[in-house]
């Protein structure tokens, strides 16, 4: 204390800005600390990215000494015919896994066709089991086929005019399920299915069919959205056509309610179809 | 006297705040200075793109806006799940690290996903979108018909200064397209002989070997843009349909086969990213298959879009057979994939 009154205003003002500064210096290393504490994670991305860019480097000059590695190889495999066959064997092992994968699919497919498509029973007796079958036509003595210019003139006279026309067989059953062409020069080839599209004004979907030259719409958006026990599809008659690639034949068949639920409209056109309400198809 | 000393004690107290100032900057400083910020680009399809999942990029738009807004025609959702993307060390989600040209930023998330694009639309053509959407009522309307075109995703590497951490991607489901075919199935009829899945399913697998290159050179071309250093997080794809089907329009069959066929295409892609792997290339494999395990559309706890015959709001052709938001997942959906690729990127990030 004695020190202290002993001291001039001078030397107290110096001695008090003194303990300031050193205060000041400690609350900064201390804070320091602190702050390398909290970033440590931050710190932590820091060194390791660094390390990448170290690795990045390794790794492009590990890349060049691979890519070399492989001419090597491929200028050994050319001179040393053993070599050669151990990568083809390699190369085939792999090959035979990935083909038998492919056929397992293949197997379950044709499986699966067999019921749902074909059938483990043939269509005779599928539409037999599910329909009263009318009339029984070979899809290639038919002449009811319309061509393509007249399938295509029979859609778009009934205003279907916004998608295009797609068809799914040729008339041997072969699969192509092509979209025909609009600017297409040739339109006298024959398929057994014809298929467009038809959306109403009020977005509902429609798929309309010519099947053997008959028209049929399929209400796409009330099937998917009702929970109904059998799809609805709409005739001009109380028949339907089906086409079964297999046997290549046209089946006419009235179904039975648990198969189909089949509404009978007297002209499937656009007009007509955009009338129906959602309670006049599924009701 | 007194009042000196006041002053004195007044001078010190602020010398040391300043001090004390200046400490907490020199610490903050760090943060600013980004010489290698995180950088990931999320590329691919529909899947990636968060096809279905509304907000949109740029949906805030006015119609006349958004149809020039490239993240709008491309169908890129906020809540996608390459817009869920964590990295460790890296606060938040990708959706706040989004970049569209040169940035600066200490992380940031490029997104070149578009919905509807195949391998080519990755690598080399640029992606054509039709756009035919209308606005105003019966009486006065305003149509847009005209098409769009996106650049190839590629392209999204010239715009990135600096090294590139991550490259999510989906690709290959369009190529192949299983969504497609379950909603062309949908509107034919089993009775008529027009529903041909196994028809359309065996086309895809007759194409196979092509698609594999397709997808192959995706990835290498991705290498050569993005950098060796980069790690390549490439995802699969959920089964599709609940195992029991839907009724009468899918059968359990149906289903069945369909689901098979998607496990066999993640097999193809898996294969593709090992035989990649095992050429040097810096590519990982991201399954989805089990988190979406009945979660599948139309089952009770769906994750993924059941199909939706004409267009959504926001789909970009009103005059679409389906809304292209269909067969993909929803929020719940991106979400689980999310998840699936964060697993994937910490253990990447672990093993460094």
């Amino acid at each position: 204390m004695k020190f202290i009154k002993n001291m001039s205003k001078k030397h107290i003002i110096i001695f008090l800005i003194t303990i300031c500064l050193v205060a000041g210096l400690i609350a900064m290393v201390v804070a320091v600390n602190k702050n390398n504490n909290i970033n440590k994670d931050n710190v932590k991305v820091l060194s390791v990215r660094e390390t990448k860019t170290n690795k990045e480097k390794n790794l492009s000059t590990e890349k060049k000494t691979k890519d070399t590695e492989e001419t090597t190889l491929e200028k050994e495999s050319e001179t040393v015919p053993e070599k050669e066959s151990v990568t083809e064997k390699t190369d085939d092992s792999k090959e035979t896994v990935q083909i038998k994968e492919t056929e397992s699919v293949k197997e379950n497919e044709t499986e699966h066709a067999t019921v749902s498509e074909s059938g483990t029973i043939s269509a005779r007796e599928y539409y037999e089991q599910n329909s009263t079958v009318v009339d029984v036509v070979d899809a290639k003595e038919s002449t009811s086929v319309p061509t393509e210019e007249e399938a295509e003139k029979l859609l778009r006279d009934r205003g279907f005019v916004d998608f295009p026309i797609t068809v799914e067989y040729d008339m041997n059953g072969t699969y192509l399920g092509d979209e025909l062409s609009e600017e297409k020069a040739d339109k006298s080839g024959k398929y057994p299915i014809y298929e467009t599209y038809f959306v109403t004004d009020n977005d509902d979907l429609w798929s309309v069919f010519v099947i053997n030259g008959k028209i049929f719409a399929n209400p796409a958006t009330f099937n998917v959205d009702a929970d109904l026990p059998a799809q609805i599809l709409y005739s001009e008659t109380e028949e339907l056509t089906s086409y079964d690639e297999v046997s290549g034949e046209f089946y006419v068949t009235i179904p039975k309610e648990s198969a189909v639920i089949l509404k009978v409209i007297e002209t499937i056109n656009a007009e007509n179809l955009n009338k129906l309400t959602k309670e006049e198809v599924t009701g | 006297m007194k009042k000196k000393l006041t002053k004195a004690l007044v001078l010190g107290a602020m010398l040391s705040l300043t001090m004390q100032s200046v400490s907490a900057l020199a610490v903050t400083e760090p943060n600013i200075v980004n010489d290698d910020p995180m950088i990931v680009v999320s590329l691919g399809d529909s899947y990636s793109s968060g096809e279905g999942i509304e907000t949109f990029y740029g949906q805030e738009k006015s119609l006349a806006n958004k149809v020039y807004d490239q993240d709008w025609i491309a169908h890129r959702s906020t809540k996608g799940w390459p817009a869920l993307i964590q990295v460790p060390g890296v606060s938040g989600t990708m959706s706040n690290y989004k970049t569209s040209s040169s940035s600066n930023a200490s992380c940031q998330w490029y997104f070149a996903a578009a919905s509807g694009a195949v391998t080519s639309n990755v690598t080399t053509t640029k992606q054509s979108k039709y756009i035919n959407k209308r606005q105003g009522n019966i009486f006065k309307h305003t149509d847009y018909k005209y098409t769009a075109y996106l650049p190839k995703q590629l392209d999204v590497f010239n715009n990135i200064n600096g090294g590139v951490d991550y490259v999510t991607m989906t690709i290959g489901g369009n190529d192949v397209g299983f969504a497609d075919i379950i909603t062309e199935c949908a509107t034919g009829s089993t009775y008529l002989g027009t529903s041909n899945l196994n028809k359309k399913l065996n086309k895809i697998w007759d194409n196979m070997d092509n698609t594999k290159a397709d997808i192959k050179n995706v990835y290498e071309q991705v290498e050569n843009k993005a950098g060796y250093d980069a790690a390549i997080v490439v995802a699969g794809y959920p089964k599709l349909l609940d195992k029991e089907g839907k009724g009468w329009l899918i059968s359990e069959e149906e289903a069945t086969t369909v689901n098979a066929n998607v496990v066999l295409f993640n097999d193809v892609i898996e294969g593709l990213v090992n035989e990649c792997a095992d050429e040097g290339m810096n590519i990982y494999f991201v399954d989805v298959e089990d988190a979406f395990d009945n979660h599948e559309a139309y089952s009770d706890d769906a994750w993924i879009n059941k199909i939706i015959f004409g267009a959504k709001s926001e789909d970009l052709d009103r005059t679409t057979i389906a809304s292209a938001y269909s067969m993909h997942p929803n929020a719940t959906g991106a979400v689980a994939y999310a998840n699936c690729v964060n697993s994937k990127i910490a253990e990447i990030e672990n093993n460094k």
